[in-house]
C-alpha cells in the first residue's frame, strides 16, 4: 500500500469511528470493520465485529462481515505459509496449512496439501491428515462414496500407524456419527487396548456395547445417512427450540406483500409457515417445497457437489427459489427471478431454526 | 450435437455439459481440455462418469416435476441447483435435457444466454429430423399446375410412371 493510500485509509477509519461513536448501529460497526480490513488490520476488524455482535447479537450483516474478516485473516496466513514452505519446509507448517484450509471448509485444497506434503516428505502424519480430510469431506457432504473413501483412508492409516490411537479416534468418531455401532464399539475396544483405563472411553464402550446388537453395517449406515442427510448426533427439528427475536411471520408477510411474489414460505421438519396463499393452495405449496428440497438435497449429495446452498426452479408456474439451511429453509414462489435483496432475506431466514407455531401442512 | 455443446463446454467455469434423453441416456457429452482449479478435484466427483450424471440429473428432474405438479405447475423449464462445490443447471430442450455442471463460485446466470441458444439450436435440429421422417406424402391431384416431384421410390399413393407401368 502506498503512503498516500495509507494516509487516506487512516482518515477513512477515523471517519468510520466517528460515525460509530455518533450512532451505534450494525451498519456503522460493519463499516468500521471493513475500513480496518482494507487497511490490512484484520485483528482490529475482527475485534470490531465481535464488539458489534455483543451489542447486536442477531445482526446477520455483522455475522457475515466477521466471517469475511476471518476468511481474509486465514488467506493472509496461508500466503505466509506458502512462502515459508518454499523457503524452509517443515512438518509443522504443512500441518498448520492443512488445519487452516480445513477450518475454512476448503477440504479439497486441504487434501491436495496433505498429498503434496506426503509426496515431498513421506511423513505418516501427512497420511493421517489426508484421512482427516476424507472424514471431513464425508461429514460435509454425507454421501455414501465419500464415506467409503473415508473408511478406506482410515484402513490405510491404521496399517501405517498401528500403535497410534489418533486414527482409531477418527474411526470411532466417524462410526459413531453414522450410527454404525458395532464398528464404533470395535474402535472403542481398540482404543481401550491402546489407552487402558480412560474413563470416558470406558463409558463410551459400555454405551456402544448396549447398542451394538441392533447395529447396521457400515454400508447400511452410510446409505441411511445419504438418504436422510442426517448424522446420528444432528439435532432433530423437534429438539431445536425456536429462536427468540426472529419474527419469521412478519418477514414472510413483508415478502408476500410484494407484487411479483405469490407466496413466501418457511419450512422446518414437518411444519411450514406460508404467507401469500391460503387453504389448500398453501398446503400444496408447502408440500411441494418440502418434496423439491428433499430431492435437491439428495441429488447434490449423490452428484458429489456437497451441501445444497440455493435451489431455483423456473417454469410455467413462475419461479420457485429455495434457500436451504441445515434443518430448515426459506422459499419464495414468484412470477419471475427474485431480486438480490429478497434472496438475502430468505437466506437469512434459513438457518434461524425459528419456532413454527402455525402448522400449515 | 457435439458442435452445439462444445462452445458451452469451453466456457470458463463449466466442468461438464451433456445432452441427455428424458429416460436418462446420454446423447452427447463433449470432451474438454482439463483446467483443474484449486478448489475442486475432478477425480472425486462421480459426474466424470457421464452415464451417472445423466441418470442422476434425469432422476432429479422427474422428482422435481412430480413435486411441482402439486403446484399445478408442470415440469420446470430451468433448474439451478447451487451447492458447496458446484452448480448443476438443467434445461429441457425438445425431447432431451441440456445439463451443465459449473464450478463453485461461477454465477449460473452467465450461462443462461449460451444455454438458451444451444437449446434453441438443438430444438431446430430435432424438429428438422422429426419433420423429414413424419411429413405426410401429398395426395396426387388432377390440377396440372400443381406438379410435385416424384418420390425416389414408388408407393401406393403415388401412381407409377407410365413407362415403368408398361
Amino acid at each position: 500500500m502506498t503512503l498516500l493510500g495509507k494516509w487516506l485509509g487512516r482518515s477513512r477509519v477515523r471517519r468510520a469511528r466517528q460515525e460509530l461513536a455518533n450512532q451505534a448501529s450494525p451498519m456503522n460497526y460493519s463499516q468500521l470493520a471493513y475500513e480496518y480490513a482494507c487497511q490490512g488490520n484484520t485483528r482490529e476488524a475482527l475485534r470490531v465485529c465481535e464488539e458489534g455482535l455483543n451489542v447486536f447479537p442477531g445482526s446477520s450483516e455483522l455475522a457475515r462481515m466477521k466471517e469475511r474478516v476471518r476468511r481474509l485473516d486465514r488467506e493472509s496466513r496461508l500466503r505466509e505459509l506458502k512462502r515459508e514452505l518454499q523457503e524452509a519446509p517443515r512438518p509443522a507448517l504443512w500441518s498448520e496449512m492443512c488445519e487452516i484450509l480445513l477450518e475454512g471448509g476448503q477440504i479439497s485444497r486441504a487434501e491436495d496439501c496433505a498429498r503434496e506434503w506426503h509426496d515431498k516428505t513421506q511423513d505418516p502424519e501427512a497420511v493421517l491428515m489426508r484421512g482427516r480430510t476424507r472424514v471431513e469431506r464425508f461429514l460435509a457432504d454425507r454421501g455414501r462414496e465419500a464415506g467409503k473413501s473415508a473408511f478406506s483412508a482410515l484402513d490405510e492409516i491404521q496399517s501405517l500407524m498401528a500403535r497410534d490411537p489418533r486414527p482409531w479416534h477418527l474411526r470411532l468418531q466417524l462410526a459413531w456419527r453414522i450410527g454404525a455401532w458395532k464398528e464404533a464399539r470395535r474402535a472403542a475396544a481398540k482404543l481401550l487396548e491402546l489407552q487402558p483405563g480412560d474413563p470416558v472411553l470406558e463409558a463410551r464402550f459400555r454405551t456402544l456395547d448396549a447398542f451394538s446388537d441392533s447395529s447396521p453395517s457400515i454400508e447400511q449406515a452410510l446409505i441411511n445417512v445419504e438418504k436422510t442427510g442426517r448424522l446420528v448426533d444432528d439435532k432433530s427439528p423437534r429438539e431445536t427450540g425456536g429462536v427468540g427475536g426472529t419474527n419469521v411471520r412478519n418477514v414472510l408477510r413483508d415478502l408476500a406483500a410484494q407484487a411479483d411474489i405469490h407466496a413466501a414460505m418457511y419450512v422446518r421438519g414437518g411444519t411450514a409457515l406460508v404467507q401469500g396463499v391460503k387453504g389448500a393452495t398453501a398446503e400444496r405449496a408447502a408440500r411441494s417445497v418440502r418434496k423439491v428440497l428433499q430431492s435437491g438435497r439428495g441429488a447434490a449429495r449423490r452428484l458429489g457437489l456437497g451441501q445444497l446452498s440455493e435451489f431455483i426452479l423456473e417454469g410455467d408456474f413462475g419461479a420457485l427459489t429455495i434457500a436451504p439451511g441445515e434443518l430448515d429453509a426459506g422459499a419464495l414462489w414468484s412470477t419471475g427471478p427474485i431480486s438480490r435483496s429478497n434472496l438475502e432475506t430468505i437466506m437469512n431466514l434459513a438457518g434461524v431454526d425459528a419456532a413454527t407455531g402455525e402448522v400449515v401442512a | 450435437m457435439i458442435e452445439i455443446l462444445e462452445p458451452l463446454a469451453q466456457l470458463a467455469g463449466v466442468r461438464v455439459v451433456a445432452l441427455v434423453t428424458h429416460d436418462g441416456v446420454p446423447v452427447a457429452i463433449p470432451g474438454k481440455a482439463a483446467d483443474v482449479d484449486n478448489d475442486t478435484m475432478d477425480d472425486e466427483v462421480p459426474f466424470t462418469d457421464g452415464e451417472a450424471l445423466s441418470a442422476l440429473s434425469i432422476g432429479l428432474l422427474d422428482e422435481l416435476s412430480r413435486g411441482m405438479g402439486l403446484l399445478s405447475g408442470g415440469a420446470p423449464n430451468r433448474v439451478i441447483l447451487k451447492a458447496a462445490r458446484g452448480t448443476l443447471v438443467m434445461m429441457p430442450a425438445a425431447g432431451a435435457v441440456l445439463v451443465a455442471v459449473l464450478r463453485g463460485g461461477m454465477n449460473p446466470e452467465e450461462l443462461r444466454l449460451p444455454m438458451d441458444g444451444a437449446a434453441a439450436r438443438i430444438q431446430r435440429i430435432l424438429r428438422g429430423m422429426g419433420g423429414s421422417r413424419s411429413a405426410p406424402t401429398p395426395l396426387p391431384t388432377d390440377n396440372p399446375s400443381v406438379v410435385d416431384p416424384p418420390g425416389l421410390f414408388p408407393n401406393s399413393v403415388q401412381p407409377m410412371p407410365e413407362e415403368q407401368a408398361n
